[in-house]
């Protein structure tokens, strides 16, 4: 995507969020009213800024077509992995209110590292069981600062 | 060093290993959710309490901070706990009743177990020591002139409240400068940035007993022990009753085998002469057992209920 | 006061309070460092274990928490660009650059010495001039206060690099994320949703660990190490020489962590920024700041130091805590018996001015910690991303589930990653939203406070001294800012 293009997407999205927020703003009650205020401020500076970013990605894309795809936007570098490794997280997140947070924790390195390409198990293992040693230690030892429940802790 | 260090956690783990015990309760830590952050008044509160009850109780007491929201997270979380007794939690007004008579909250007073109140600290009407204001009457004086400001915690909470029941009581309207927490609103009545401060006796305790403010008003029904010179809002004529109390509760359905092995370690808790002399700087104590904690609960939520419906916050 | 300093020393000098400093100091690096787990916290939880330890010792080891804590956000902040607290977030805009580059040990050392000093600085002002910085705080009101966050709001100016109006629009949506939840003036719960983890606004750690931490281990799933110059050697590593002339960059930094310091409500977050933003203004080569410049590094870690001391000074004259950690202390002075005024410094002098001595020691134990370590952390940078990519997100989760014991802080933390990460590739500045984000509420507050109590009358802002010089300050920051873009054009 040319950067161009990107910015005015950007600065489209801009305008319907200022646009939604002083909609939203309107139906506050007039007890709020400095809290009405403060948001159509909010959202006209944000509207003016979005509408500048627009102008200017117009303006230069004529420009920039000559250049060429100079300025491109390169919006992810490694797509297995970056998607891989987002997915990860979020089953990761989905997943520790079940099993409990050092399970959880566990079977997540354990795959995302070996998914990531490391390859030597042993030390995978004992880095896995490194840090959530440690974890234990020093929030639920320690500080006593609880971790995500679970059935299994 | 860090050698040693580590042989010292390994020997504390060790110690810390639960003997192995069946039947009765509690077999397991119980777990006090305390509805905010660590370090302020209910935290401290809870925490002692943690401590001095170890003597007492065959198991720990762990402390869970869930802050937020004026304390309905914390609110919320002990009323839809699981009902074997391992979990507890602390409740402190007006915020309880507030919430509900808001209508936001999803719990009702029914949800809890009252156990005791530890705590309950009157609100009072401050300046600072150079203000002109001597009395309330001073204050209420110059209010019917020009307009004043007061400051407090914010809407909803026990100070702006006080300022409300002041400004109707007096027929006068002081507008309300809201601050989030009392470290601002010291600052501001400190800092002569208003005119009065509407705050929380422990709160200025310190600034009280070095000169730099005076009390206008204590909002109790009758003086105080503390501060026999001080003069309540009533006997001046004006009806401002506040206070802002801290207490145990759990949530309700939990057995009576339960309730009452807890009951006695609040009782023993509250009697040992260690933990009295820990409260004593920081802990404006008055204990109120389950019953009475009960009906001053109800009491209050009619109070706030009345106070939503006139000026919703 | 120097008739009590001699008792004090010879309280500062028990074994007791001694090992109670070294604890307490080591435990809050470690604290520090670790995301989501903050000083106050470990404050909280010491008070009622304090109560039966000697006043000095007790207090000791909860000022080493606190000098150590503050200073220990820096470590995870310069390697794995994780502020472990959100003091240390503008330490992150230059230190992680610098560890990329392979230069991790030296801004660990840079940010060792800066906080070093800050910490000292501040103390001293703590030991010196306590009672008169006390009453200037108390000269700050609502106006001054919506002042400063503009001064803060100012150095968006300076984190952006590249388009400016990006670089403005990063900001408000900043400070518009940071209107969700309650409003301050009435009450009236905004943009929440009925979600009750939103009434207090977005929790800002784990917005902070999503837009710092995750979007960048995102960035770095292409990557196999974080350290990119490949050849980098390990001996350069291990010592690299402290960069010269950081002295009046942490001077300053240490003084405007004093003064913003002392100010409730404001802190160490803030101070770190103004600092940062100082640190680049005044620079002949603001154009190397954001891309590893030991100067910003030393400037946000100075200033955010500075606030230990700062924030004790209007506790422990006037019993009003400068920030959260104060606070959680001020408990702990209270379970003693400890009634901040002036008491404080006159009868019980010897715990007092034993505290206040025990800090300097506190600082001078991180020094030494800090630089023999240096080396040795700033090897995590070497570790092959497939190891720390997870070990990261485990941090993170456990992190930004701690601060509230919320899973919802999880869901957000991972929302604010993954949105921050596309941000962050189209250009727009991920600094100056997390600026919005702090200073917002700040802002708001003030504002709406100064108007009622001007009765709508805008002039409050311009008829107080101290906002008049705040204006100055405003402007002398901003003018550079917009002087140079264009010079930098026309020689493009």
């Amino acid at each position: 995507m040319r950067r161009t293009t990107s910015d005015g997407l950007f600065g489209a999205a801009g305008l319907a969020l200022a646009a939604t927020v002083a909609l939203a703003a309107t139906g506050f009650p007039e007890r709020a009213d400095a809290a009405v205020r403060y948001l159509y401020f909010l959202s006209l500076v944000l509207g003016l800024l979005s509408l500048l970013l627009v102008s200017q990605s117009l303006l230069r894309s004529r420009r920039a077509a000559e250049k060429a795809a100079s300025a491109s936007v390169e919006w992810i570098r490694a797509p297995r992995l970056f998607l891989g490794t987002l997915l990860a997280m979020l089953c990761y997140a989905w997943i520790t209110p079940h099993l409990g947070f050092f399970p959880a924790s566990f079977l997540f390195m354990l795959c995302l590292g070996w998914f990531l390409g490391f390859r030597k198990p042993l030390l995978l293992l004992g880095g896995t069981a490194g840090l959530l040693a440690f974890i234990w230690l020093v929030f639920v030892r320690f500080l006593a600062v609880p971790v995500p429940g679970g059935p299994w802790g | 060093m860090k050698r040693t260090f580590l042989w010292c956690a390994v020997a504390a783990f060790l110690l810390s290993l639960p003997f192995a015990a069946f039947g009765a309760y509690p077999e397991k830590p119980v777990t006090l959710i305390v509805a905010s952050e660590p370090g302020g008044g209910t935290d401290t509160m809870a925490r002692l309490f943690a401590k001095f009850a170890e003597k007492y109780f065959p198991q720990p007491f762990v402390i869970e901070n869930r802050p937020g929201a004026g304390g309905q997270i914390g609110f919320e979380a002990l009323a839809r706990a699981k009902k074997d007794g391992y979990t507890i939690g602390t409740l402190y007004t007006p915020h309880v009743a507030a919430h509900i008579s808001a209508k936001r909250a999803k719990y009702t007073l029914e949800d809890f177990v009252p156990l005791f109140n530890f705590v309950s600290d009157p609100g009072v009407v401050v300046v600072n020591a150079a203000s002109p204001f001597k009395t309330l009457e001073d204050l209420v004086t110059a209010a019917k002139d020009k307009k004043l400001n007061g400051s407090t915690s914010g809407p909803g909470g026990d100070d702006f409240f006080a300022l409300t029941q002041l400004n109707e009581a007096a027929g006068i309207e002081i507008k309300s400068v809201p601050e989030k927490g009392s470290s601002g609103q010291k600052a501001a009545v400190l800092g002569g940035h208003v005119d009065v401060g509407f705050m929380n006796w422990s709160q200025i305790k310190p600034n009280f007993q070095s000169g730099e403010i005076r009390i206008l008003g204590i909002m109790t029904p009758e003086r105080t022990a503390e501060l026999p010179d001080v003069p309540t809002c009533l006997e001046q004529g004006y009806r401002v009753i506040s206070d802002s109390s801290r207490g145990f509760a759990a949530p309700a359905g939990v057995s009576e085998e339960v309730l009452k092995a807890l009951d006695e370690t609040f009782r023993k808790v509250l009697d040992d002469a260690e933990f009295q002399a820990a409260a004593k700087e920081q802990l404006e104590m008055n204990v109120l057992d389950g019953p009475a904690y009960k009906a001053y609960l109800e009491e209050l939520l009619t109070v706030t209920d009345k106070a939503f419906e006139k000026e919703p916050w | 006061m120097t008739e009590q300093l001699l008792p004090a020393l010879t309280t500062l000098l028990e074994p007791s309070v001694l090992l109670a400093v070294f604890t307490g100091t080591i435990g809050g690096i470690l604290v520090g460092a670790i995301p989501g787990l903050t000083a106050t916290m470990a404050v909280a939880l010491l008070i009622p274990v304090t109560f039966g330890m000697n006043p000095a010792a007790g207090l000791a080891l909860m000022g080493g928490v606190y000098s150590g804590g503050m200073y220990g956000g820096a470590i995870s902040a310069i390697l794995l660009s994780t502020p472990g607290t959100p003091a240390a977030a503008a330490t992150s805009f230059d230190g992680y650059p610098l560890a990329r580059q392979g230069k991790g040990g030296m801004a660990l050392a840079v940010a060792t010495v800066a906080s070093f000093w800050g910490g000292m600085l501040s103390t001293a002002a703590l030991l010196l001039l306590a009672p008169a910085l006390a009453r200037f705080s108390l000269r700050f009101g609502a106006p001054e206060y919506f002042l400063l966050s503009i001064m803060g709001l100012a150095s968006i100016v300076t984190l952006t690099k590249g388009n400016m109006v990006k670089g403005l629009l990063s900001g408000v949506l900043g400070l518009l994320l940071a209107t969700v939840g309650m409003d301050p003036l009435s009450g009236y719960l905004r943009f929440s949703f009925g979600v009750v983890e939103l009434y207090d606004g977005i929790s800002f750690m784990p917005a902070l660990i999503g837009l710092f931490s995750v979007s960048q281990i995102l960035e770095l799933t292409a990557e196999s190490r974080i350290l990119q110059e490949v050849g980098a050697d390990p001996a350069t590593l291990k010592r690299e020489p402290l960069p010269k002339g950081l002295a009046p960059t942490i001077l300053r930094g240490g003084l405007i962590g004093t003064l913003v310091g002392m100010l409730p409500g404001a802190g160490a977050t803030i101070s770190a920024f103004i600092s940062y933003n100082v640190a680049k203004q005044l620079s002949p080569k603001p154009e190397t700041f954001g891309k590893g410049n030991p100067v910003g590094v030393a400037a946000a870690e100075s200033a955010n130091n500075g606030c230990v001391g700062g924030s004790l000074i209007p506790l422990l004259t006037l019993g009003i805590p400068g920030n959260s950690v104060a606070a959680a202390l001020m408990g702990g002075l209270l379970i003693h018996g400890l009634i901040p005024g002036p008491e404080l410094f006159t009868r019980f002098g010897a715990v007092t001015y034993g505290f206040i001595l025990s800090l300097f020691l506190a600082n001078v134990l991180f020094l030494v910690l800090g630089l023999t370590c240096a080396p040795l952390f700033a090897r995590v940078v070497r570790l092959p991303n497939a190891l720390l990519i997870p070990a990261i997100a485990v941090l993170s989760v456990v992190g930004s589930y701690a601060i509230n014991n919320a899973l919802f802080d999880v869901w957000l933390m991972l929302a604010f990653g993954a949105t921050g990460y596309f941000l962050d590739r189209a250009g727009f500045s991920l600094g100056a939203l997390v600026l919005g984000l702090i200073l917002g509420p700040i802002a708001e507050l003030g504002f709406g406070q100064s108007l009622i109590m001007s009765d709508g009358s805008w002039r409050i802002f311009f008829e107080r001294p101290l906002c008049l010089l705040l204006w100055l300050l405003i402007a002398a920051l901003l003018i550079p800012a917009f002087r140079k873009p264009r010079r930098a054009k026309a020689s493009a």
